[in-house]
C-alpha cells in the first residue's frame, strides 16, 4: 500500500513539473487505450471494407490485427521514450564537488549480473587504492626525511650568525609539526640544535666562538712566499689573468725558453689559465675526472720549434690541486701501468715523447703531439723547469727528500701521502704502490688507500693501508668491512695476532678470495682479493709488524664528493 | 495500410527531429538522442567489422536488421527520416503525368552502385582480415603447442583454431581498418548536414535554436550536398536511396531472407503497369518483384485497380528476383578499390607520423587509429557541444578524418564540467565519461584527468611577454585547480625608463588538459598568443609529451575487469 | 475466387494452363527452407552482434595483454668465474700496426668467455640466440659510438660452433635501421659469419611488461626476435654518456624500445635501471677495446677515442658496467645513479645481479 502511494506522489510530482510531458502521455496511454475499441467498431463498419468506392476483397483477419498493432505502436513507441527519458545521471550536469565518489562507485561501474562479482571488482578497487595511498606515503614520508637532514646542517650553519639563528626558530618549528604530522622522530642532533636555540647563553657563545673563525678565515688565505717569479716577456699577460690564478701562471717558465723553441700563439696570448668550472673550454670531458680530485686550476701554455712550427708542439699543462694528495691521487690514475720512471718531482713517467710528474700540489702534464725524440727532449727539460720553480731542488732529485721512512715523530704532522705509500711493505714482484681515491675495492665506505699489488709462485693479492683521524674512525670502518665481506658470503674469523691491534681473516672459498685486514693504531690496512689465504695471512702478519703504531691522518675531508642521492 | 505508413512516416521523422532540437544541455535529460543513429544496422555491421565489437546501444541495428530479414526493407519507407525527406521532396517536387511517373519508377541499372559503394565501404573496414588470414596458421600453431588450452585430441585441434583465429583477429586489428560508411549512411549525413548547416541557418533566421549563433568550418559544403540530394528527387525520383545509400543496399542483401512481401497475381493483373506510378523503390512490382530493392511501401497495392498485389506470407519464390542484380566482375573491382585506397590513404600520413598540431579530439576519445575505426561522422557531438569548440573537420587529421569532430579553440572550448559528447557519441570514437573520469577525482585520482592536448605561449605575440602591457586574461579563465597556467613577475623597465612590473604567464604541463579556453580568451584574437595543440593527449602514448604523466599512475582502474 | 473476372484476366487465366499459381498454399518444403533459413540466419546474425556487443564501452581502451622476456640466464656455477677481464696481449699493436694476428677480436672474447667456463657452458645445441649489438648510430666503427663488427662476428662465430640453430641479431637503432647496420660495418659482419640480421618493423612490437619505476606498466617493445630466444648475449661499446654519463651494457637494452622513446630521458636512471628487470641475458660483453671518452653517446671524432684494450665479459649486467665505468671510463662509480638503482630493484625483486665487487673476478691477458 505505502509503495503505492509513493509511486502515486512520483506521478504526481512529475505531472507538476513538466504538465506538457504529462498530457502527451496521458494521451498517449489514451489512445492505447481506445485503438482496439475504434478497430473493432470500424472493421464491422463497410466504411472500413470500401476501398475508393470498389469492394473487391475484404481485408483478412490478419490484416486488421497488424494494422491495429501498427496503429497501437505509435503511441507506444511515444510513452515508451517518454517513460525512458526521466531516467538518467543527473550528477552528468552537474557536477558536486561535496559529493564523496569513494573506490566502491568503481565497483559499481560496472553493474554486474551477480552480485559476487561486483563485490570482487569493489574489492579489487579497493585494494588498488589502498596501494596507491601507501605508497604516496612513503614517498612523503622519504621525502620529509630528506628535507629533515638537510635542514640539519643548515640549522647547525645557521647557528653561527645572529640574523639567521634569530629566523631559525620558526623553520625549526614548523619542521617540528611536518615531522609529527607523518609521524617521524626528531634525531639527537635535533635536539641538540633546539635546545641551543632555546638556550640564550649558549646560543650567544656560539655566535660569538664563530666570529673570529670566519674573520681569520678571510685574512689567512695565501702565505706570503718568496719572491715571485717572472714570466719574462709574458709578464704583461698576467693582467688579464684573474688573480687567484696569478700564482699559478707563474709556474710556467716563459721566462727560460730553450734555445731553439717559442712559445705558441694562443690568438693574441700565450698564457691560458683556467678555474675549476671552465676546465672543460680546454680539455672537454676530461674535466669531470679532474674535478673529482678537487682540482682548483690549470695553467696552460705551448711551445713549438724556432725553425719549423709546423712540425708539432708540446703542450704543457699545470693543474693545482687543493692538496699534495689529490695531486697524487690524480697522477696515479694517469700513470700506466708500464712506465719508464722521470727522475722529477716526487714521482713521474716518460711516456714515449710525454712525461708527467707530481711535485706539493700540482700535476703537471707536457704532451707532445710529435714523436721526434727532441720533442720528448723538450718535455724532459721543461718538466725539470717547472719541477724547480715549484719548489727549488726539486728538478733532478728523483725521489724527493723528504721520502725517509716515516717515523713515529711524523705523526703530528700533516700527511705526507709520498712517506705513506713508502709503508707498504716491499714483497715479491710488487708493482708501483697507488692512491686510490674511492670505491676502493668496490666499497663504497673506502676510499683514499694507497694499495699495491704482489704477486709471488702460489698466489697474487694487494695490500692497502689508510690511516684515519683516530682509532675510533679506523675500527668504524674495520667494523663495516667484516660486515660487508660477510654480506658477500666471505667467513669472518678473527686471527690472534701482537703487532696490531685487531686482525681478522675474510674467506671466501666458493669464489676463491681471501682478506686478511688489521686494525692498528689510527691505521686499517691488509690485503685484499688474495687468491691463498696462506701467503696473504704471512704477508699481513709482517705487514703489520713494520707499521708504526700510529700514523699522520689524512685530510678528513673524503675526496668521495657527497653524490646526489635521489636514487630511493 | 498506405495511412497508416504515413502516420509511421510522420511518427518516425518528427521524432527524428525533436531529438535533434533536444539535442542540447537545456532538454536533454534522458532522451535517447542518438536512437535512430543507434538504430542503422550499417553502423552496427561496419563498427563489428572495424572493431570487433558493437557498441552499447548498437544493438538496436542488430533489431532492424532481424526486422528487415523478415518484412523486408521497411526501415526505408517506414522509419528512414532521410528516406522520409526524400519521400516527402519527391511528392512536392511531383510535377508528372501518370505515364511519366510510371516510367520514372522503372528500375535501371544504375540503382546497383549503392551495392559497389557498400562493398568499398566495408572492404575499407575489414582489412585486418587479410594479416588475420596470413598470420592464423602460426597463431593456431602456437595455441595447439601452448599451455592455455586444456582440451586433447580433436577438441584441441578445434580449440586452437578458434583461439589462434581470435589471437591473430586482435593483433590485426590496429592500423588495418577505417570506418568511412558515415559519408553515405543516410542517418550521418542527416544529422551532420543539419548540425553543420541547416540549424545554424534555420537559427540565423529565427533566433530559436541555440543561445549564440554556431559557425561550422565548411558547413556550406555539406549543406549544399544534402540539399543537392533532396532536390535530386526531383529528376530521378529517390535518387539517394535507389543509387547512393549503403544502408539500403545492405538491407537489401539482408531482404533476401524476407518471409513477406509484394506479390503479384499472375491472373488478376492485367499489365496496366499502373503499379509502378507511385512505386518508391523501383523494385518492379508489375512483374517478378526485386525483392532487394522494395520499400514496401504498400503503394502499388493501393494503387492496383484489380488488387492483383498483395503483401503475402511466402508466395511463390518462382515470382521474385531475389538477389540485387550486381555484376561480379564490378563488385570484385569496387572491393579492390577499397583494398587499394586503404594504405594509399592512411599512408598519406596525416594519421600517424604527420599528425597535425589542430588534430584535437574531444575528451573521451580513444585513440586515433581506434577512432577512426569508430566515427560514423555523424557530427552528433558537435551538435550537442555547448560552446561550438568541436568543428567538423576537413582534412586536418587525414583524408579519412573528414567531417570528424575536431577542437578549434578559437571557435569555442572544452566545458571543464561536460561530458556530452561523451554522452551521445553512438559508436565509442568518445566513450562515455564521466566528468569525475574526465576531471581525474574521486577514483580516477591515480589516473589524472583527460587531457586533449597541451597550450603553449607565443612568446612574439603575448602582451605581458613582448608589449610590456598587462593581461593574464588566460591565467584567469584557467579552470583546473591548480592552475595549469601560472605567472611570475617580471621587473623592468619601460620604454622611457619607468620601472614596470609585469606578470607573465607560464604553462605547467602536467596540469594543462587542452581545453582551449585559455586559446579562446586569448585577446589577440586572430593568431592567439597563447594556443593548445594536440601533442600531451592522454589517449594515446604515442602522442603523449612528459613521461611522468604516461607512466605515473598508469594503473588503469576501469579496465583493471 | 468467388468474384467475377474480367475478359484479360481470364485469359490469363488461360494462358497459365488454367491454375492461378498464384492461389496455391505454400508447399511444407518452402514453409521449412525459408522460415528455418529466415531463424538460421536473423538468430545468428542476432546472436553474434550480442556476443560482440561490448556492453560498457570499455574494449576500445583495453590494452592488448601484455607479454614479459622469461630469464635467458643459465645457471649460476659455483666452480666458475662470473666476471672476466681480458687485457690484450699486445696493447696498442693495432695503432702501431704490429698487430700479432689479425683477429684479436675473437681472441679476446674467446679467452673472456672460456675464463667464464667455455662457450658450451651457455650455448647449447639448437639454441636460438639473439644477439644485441648497440649500432644506434650510422658512424663508422673506428669512431667507438657503435658495436665493433670484429667482436659481433666473434660472438656469432662462437654460437655457430656450439652449435646455435639460429642466431639472430638485432637493434632498434636512433638512425635509420639499413644505413646504421651497413655503415656500422655490423650488418655485413653478421651476415657473414652466419646470423641473420632483423631490422625493427612495425609489427615486431608488442607491449611488454615490466612494472618498474619509470615504465610502471608496459612498453613497447621490440619484442619478436625473442619470442623464439633461448639465450640471449648483449655486446655493446663504452661510451661516455651526455645524459647518464656511461652507456656500456645495460644501456645498451634501450635499443629494444618503441617509440615514442625519447621521452625516457626525462628520467634516464629510472629506464637503465628498469631494464634489470626486464631481461636477464644469457652473456654480456663490453667491448672496451676502444672506449668513446667524450661527447658521448654519438662521439664522432677519434680524438674522443682513446684504445683501451680490454674485453669484459660476464653473466651479470650491472656488474660488468660498474667494472667498466670505474676501470675504463675512469668515471666515479657513484656517479652512475642506475647502478645502484638496478641493485636495489633486483635486489626486491629476487633477480640475481650484484656490483663487480663481490663477484669472482679474473683478469686474463689474450
Amino acid at each position: 500500500m505505502n509503495g503505492l502511494t509513493d509511486y502515486w506522489a512520483d506521478l504526481r510530482a512529475f505531472a507538476l513539473e513538466s504538465p506538457l510531458n504529462a498530457l502527451a502521455a496521458v494521451a498517449a496511454a489514451a489512445a492505447l487505450a481506445t485503438l482496439p475499441i475504434a478497430f473493432a467498431v470500424l472493421a464491422r463498419t463497410p466504411w472500413f471494407k470500401a476501398r475508393r468506392g470498389r469492394i473487391l476483397q475484404t481485408p483478412s483477419f490478419a490484416a486488421v490485427v497488424s494494422g491495429l498493432l501498427l496503429s497501437m505502436g505509435i503511441p507506444a513507441i511515444l510513452l515508451g521514450l517518454m517513460v525512458k527519458s526521466q531516467y538518467y545521471d543527473r550528477n552528468r550536469y552537474e557536477f558536486d564537488p561535496n559529493r564523496v565518489s569513494s573506490v566502491l562507485d568503481q565497483g559499481r561501474q560496472f553493474e554486474l549480473r551477480t552480485l559476487r562479482e561486483s563485490l570482487e571488482k569493489a574489492d579489487e578497487a579497493i585494494r588498488a587504492e589502498q596501494k596507491r595511498l601507501a605508497a604516496e606515503r612513503k614517498s612523503l614520508v622519504d621525502a620529509v626525511k630528506k628535507l629533515d637532514q638537510a635542514m640539519l646542517s643548515l640549522g647547525e650553519a645557521a647557528l653561527r650568525h645572529r640574523a639567521t639563528s634569530d629566523a631559525l626558530a620558526p623553520t625549526v618549528q614548523a619542521l617540528g609539526g611536518v615531522r609529527k604530522a607523518v609521524g617521524l622522530d626528531a634525531d639527537a642532533r635535533w635536539q641538540e640544535l633546539v635546545a641551543i636555540l632555546n638556550d640564550p647563553q649558549r646560543r650567544l657563545g656560539l655566535i660569538e666562538a664563530a666570529a673570529p673563525v670566519v674573520a681569520a678565515a678571510g685574512v689567512s688565505a695565501q702565505p706570503a712566499g718568496p719572491a715571485p717569479l717572472s714570466l719574462g716577456p709574458y709578464e704583461a699577460e698576467l693582467a688579464a689573468i684573474p688573480a687567484a690564478q696569478v700564482p699559478l701562471a707563474r709556474l710556467l717558465p716563459l721566462d727560460q725558453v730553450p734555445a731553439g723553441w717559442n712559445v705558441g700563439d694562443l690568438g693574441g696570448r700565450h698564457i691560458e689559465t683556467f678555474t675549476a668550472d671552465n676546465l672543460f673550454e680546454k680539455i672537454n670531458g676530461r674535466a669531470e675526472s679532474f674535478l673529482q680530485y678537487s682540482v682548483t686550476g690549470m695553467a696552460y701554455a705551448q711551445f713549438e720549434p724556432v725553425e719549423d712550427p709546423e712540425a708539432g708542439d708540446v703542450q704543457l699543462y699545470v693543474y693545482a690541486f687543493v692538496d699534495p694528495l689529490r695531486a697524487l691521487g690524480k697522477y696515479g690514475s694517469e700513470r700506466p701501468a708500464e712506465a719508464e720512471p722521470l727522475g722529477v718531482g716526487s714521482d713521474g713517467y716518460v711516456d714515449g715523447t710525454s712525461v708527467a710528474f707530481h711535485l706539493d700540489r700540482y700535476f703537471v702534464q707536457i704532451v707532445s703531439s710529435s714523436s721526434e725524440p727532441r720533442f720528448g727532449e723538450m718535455a724532459r727539460r721543461l718538466a725539470s723547469l717547472v719541477a724547480e720553480r715549484i719548489r727549488p731542488g726539486a728538478a733532478s732529485a728523483g725521489p724527493e727528500p723528504s721520502s725517509a721512512p716515516a717515523s713515529t715523530a711524523a705523526a703530528t704532522e700533516a700527511a705526507d701521502p709520498v712517506a705513506l705509500m713508502k709503508l707498504l711493505p716491499d714483497g715479491p714482484n710488487r708493482d708501483q704502490p697507488q692512491y686510490v681515491a674511492q670505491d676502493v675495492f668496490g666499497y663504497s665506505f673506502l676510499a683514499d688507500v694507497f694499495l699495491a699489488s704482489y704477486r709471488d709462485d702460489e698466489a697474487s693479492w694487494q695490500a692497502f693501508l689508510r690511516p684515519y683521524a683516530d682509532g675510533a674512525a679506523a675500527s668504524a670502518v674495520f667494523e663495516k668491512y667484516l660486515e660487508t665481506a660477510k654480506a658477500d658470503g666471505a667467513t669472518v674469523e678473527l686471527l690472534e695476532v701482537e703487532d696490531a691491534d685487531r686482525m681478522a681473516a675474510c674467506s671466501n672459498p666458493e669464489i676463491g678470495l681471501y682478506d686478511v685486514v688489521f686494525l692498528k693504531g689510527n691505521t686499517l690496512a691488509g690485503v685484499n682479493g688474495s687468491t691463498a689465504r696462506g701467503p696473504a695471512e704471512a704477508f699481513a702478519r709482517r705487514f703489520a709488524r713494520a707499521l708504526p703504531a700510529s700514523l699522520p691522518s689524512l685530510p678528513e675531508t673524503s675526496l668521495a664528493a657527497p653524490l646526489p642521492d635521489d636514487a630511493y | 495500410m498506405v495511412w497508416i505508413r504515413r502516420l509511421y512516416e510522420v511518427l518516425f521523422l518528427g521524432l527524428f527531429l525533436f531529438f535533434l532540437v533536444i539535442t542540447d544541455l537545456r532538454y536533454l535529460k534522458g532522451w535517447p538522442v542518438s536512437l535512430f543513429l543507434e538504430a542503422t544496422p550499417l553502423v552496427a555491421v561496419a563498427t563489428a567489422l572495424s572493431t570487433h565489437t558493437i557498441y552499447r546501444n548498437l544493438v538496436w541495428g542488430l533489431l532492424i536488421l532481424a526486422v528487415t530479414m523478415m518484412l523486408g526493407r521497411v526501415w526505408c519507407n517506414w522509419m528512414c527520416p532521410f528516406g522520409i525527406l526524400h519521400h516527402f521532396f519527391g511528392w512536392i517536387g511531383n510535377r508528372r503525368n501518370v505515364k511519366q511517373a510510371i516510367e520514372s519508377n522503372r528500375y535501371r541499372k544504375i540503382y546497383a552502385i549503392k551495392y559497389y559503394i557498400l562493398a568499398v565501404m566495408l572492404v575499407l573496414a575489414s582489412i585486418w582480415v587479410i594479416p588475420t588470414l596470413w598470420n592464423a596458421p602460426r597463431e593456431i600453431g602456437d595455441a595447439y603447442r601452448g599451455t592455455s588450452l586444456s582440451s586433447t585430441g580433436l577438441a584441441r585441434v578445434w580449440d586452437a583454431v578458434g583461439l589462434g583465429l581470435v589471437r591473430a583477429a586482435a593483433a590485426a586489428k590496429h592500423d588495418n581498418a577505417t570506418l568511412q560508411i558515415g559519408l553515405l549512411d543516410p542517418i550521418a549525413l542527416t544529422v551532420r548536414s543539419m548540425t553543420t548547416a541547416i540549424l545554424p541557418s534555420v537559427h540565423k533566421a529565427s533566433e530559436q535554436v541555440y543561445t549564440e549563433n554556431r559557425e561550422y568550418m565548411w558547413g556550406w559544403i555539406v549543406g549544399v550536398i544534402f540539399i543537392g540530394l533532396l532536390v535530386a528527387n526531383w529528376w530521378i525520383p529517390r535518387f539517394f536511396c535507389r543509387v547512393l545509400c549503403p544502408l539500403g543496399a545492405l538491407l537489401g542483401v539482408f531482404s533476401r531472407f524476407a518471409l513477406w512481401r509484394i506479390d503479384r497475381d499472375p491472373v488478376r493483373c492485367t499489365d496496366c503497369d499502373l503499379c509502378l506510378k507511385s512505386c518508391e523503390g523501383a523494385s518492379d512490382p508489375h512483374k517478378d518483384l526485386r525483392k532487394s530493392e522494395c520499400f514496401v511501401c504498400l503503394n502499388c497495392i493501393e494503387d492496383c485497380p484489380h488488387d492483383a498485389l498483395t503483401f503475402r506470407f511466402l508466395p511463390r519464390k518462382a515470382s521474385e528476383v531475389t538477389y540485387p542484380e550486381v555484376g561480379r566482375r564490378q563488385i570484385m573491382l569496387a572491393g579492390l578499390a577499397g583494398l587499394i585506397a586503404f594504405p594509399m590513404v592512411r599512408r598519406s600520413g596525416l594519421v600517424t607520423k604527420n599528425f597535425q598540431r589542430q588534430a584535437m579530439r574531444p575528451p573521451g576519445s580513444v585513440a586515433e587509429d581506434e577512432f577512426l575505426r569508430r566515427c560514423i561522422k555523424c557530427d552528433q557531438c558537435i551538435r550537442v557541444c555547448p560552446t561550438n569548440v568541436l568543428q567538423p573537420a576537413l582534412f586536418e587529421t587525414g583524408t579519412e578524418g573528414l567531417w570528424t569532430p575536431i577542437m578549434i579553440s578559437k571557435m569555442g572550448w572544452c566545458e571543464l564540467n561536460c561530458t556530452l559528447c561523451s554522452q551521445v557519441c553512438p559508436t565509442g570514437a568518445i566513450r562515455e565519461i564521466s566528468i569525475e573520469e574526465k576531471l581525474g577525482v574521486g577514483p580516477f585520482e591515480s589516473k589524472g584527468p583527460i587531457k586533449t592536448g597541451t597550450a603553449f605561449y607565443n612568446h612574439g605575440r603575448c602582451l605581458p611577454w613582448a608589449m610590456d602591457t598587462h593581461c593574464v586574461v588566460c591565467e584567469e579563465v584557467c579552470p583546473v585547480s591548480p592552475k595549469a597556467i601560472f605567472t611570475r613577475i617580471h621587473k623592468g623597465t619601460d620604454r622611457h625608463g619607468n620601472p614596470i612590473e609585469l606578470k607573465r604567464p607560464y604553462i605547467d604541463p602536467v596540469r594543462c588538459i587542452g581545453c582551449g579556453i585559455c586559446e579562446h580568451e586569448c585577446p589577440v584574437k586572430d593568431d592567439p598568443a597563447v594556443y593548445c595543440t594536440a601533442i600531451g593527449e592522454t589517449r594515446s602514448e604515442d602522442r603523449s609529451l612528459l613521461l611522468a604523466l604516461v607512466n605515473d599512475g598508469a594503473q588503469d582502474l576501469v579496465s583493471l575487469g | 475466387m468467388s468474384e467475377k473476372l474480367t475478359r484479360t484476366q481470364l485469359k490469363n487465366l488461360e494462358r497459365l494452363g488454367g491454375v492461378n499459381p498464384a492461389d496455391a498454399p505454400f508447399s511444407r518444403r518452402q514453409f521449412v527452407t525459408q522460415v528455418g533459413g529466415f531463424a538460421a540466419a536473423a538468430g545468428a546474425a542476432v546472436a553474434g552482434g550480442l556476443y560482440l556487443r561490448d556492453r560498457w564501452g570499455m574494449v576500445g581502451v583495453e590494452p592488448p595483454p601484455p607479454v614479459t622476456l622469461r630469464s635467458f640466464a643459465v645457471e649460476r656455477d659455483p666452480s666458475k668465474p662470473t666476471l672476466a677481464i681480458v687485457r690484450r696481449r699486445d696493447p696498442g699493436a693495432e695503432a702501431t700496426g704490429s698487430a700479432v694476428d689479425d683477429d684479436p677480436a675473437f681472441r679476446m672474447i674467446k679467452a673472456g668467455i672460456d675464463a667464464l667456463g667455455g662457450i658450451e657452458r651457455f650455448i647449447k645445441r639448437d639454441d636460438v640466440v639473439v644477439v644485441k649489438p648497440n649500432v644506434a648510430f650510422d658512424k663508422n666503427p673506428d669512431l667507438a659510438a657503435t658495436t665493433q663488427p670484429d667482436a659481433v662476428e666473434a660472438v656469432i662465430r662462437l654460437c655457430r660452433a656450439a652449435g646455435a640453430r639460429r642466431v639472430i641479431v638485432c637493434d632498434n637503432p636512433i638512425n635509420n635501421p639499413e644505413s646504421c647496420f651497413f655503415k656500422t660495418k655490423v650488418g655485413d659482419a653478421a651476415l657473414r659469419a652466419g646470423a641473420e640480421l632483423m631490422l625493427p618493423k612495425e609489427s615486431y612490437f608488442e607491449p611488454l611488461y615490466i612494472g618498474g619505476e619509470t615504465i610502471t606498466q608496459t612498453w613497447k617493445m621490440f619484442h619478436r626476435p625473442f619470442k623464439e630466444a633461448t639465450k640471449v648475449i648483449g655486446i655493446a661499446p663504452v661510451k661516455d654518456h651526455n645524459l647518464c654519463k656511461a652507456t656500456v651494457t645495460m644501456k645498451n637494452w634501450y635499443g629494444l624500445l618503441g617509440n615514442p622513446r625519447n621521452q625516457f630521458h626525462q628520467d634516464i636512471h629510472g629506464i637503465i635501471s628498469d631494464f634489470a628487470l626486464m631481461i636477464q641475458p644469457t652473456l654480456v660483453i663490453a667491448d672496451g677495446r676502444k672506449l668513446l671518452m667524450q661527447h658521448g653517446p654519438t662521439g664522432g671524432s677519434l680524438n674522443d677515442v682513446k684504445v683501451g684494450d680490454t674485453v669484459v665479459v660476464g653473466t651479470d649486467h650491472v656488474a660488468v658496467d660498474s667494472w667498466c665505468v670505474s676501470r675504463l671510463l675512469e668515471k666515479p662509480r657513484g656517479e652512475i645513479v642506475y647502478l645502484d638503482k638496478a641493485l636495489v630493484k633486483t635486489a626486491a625483486r629476487n633477480i640475481a645481479a650484484a656490483d663487480w665487487r663481490p663477484q669472482w673476478t679474473v683478469e686474463v691477458t689474450a
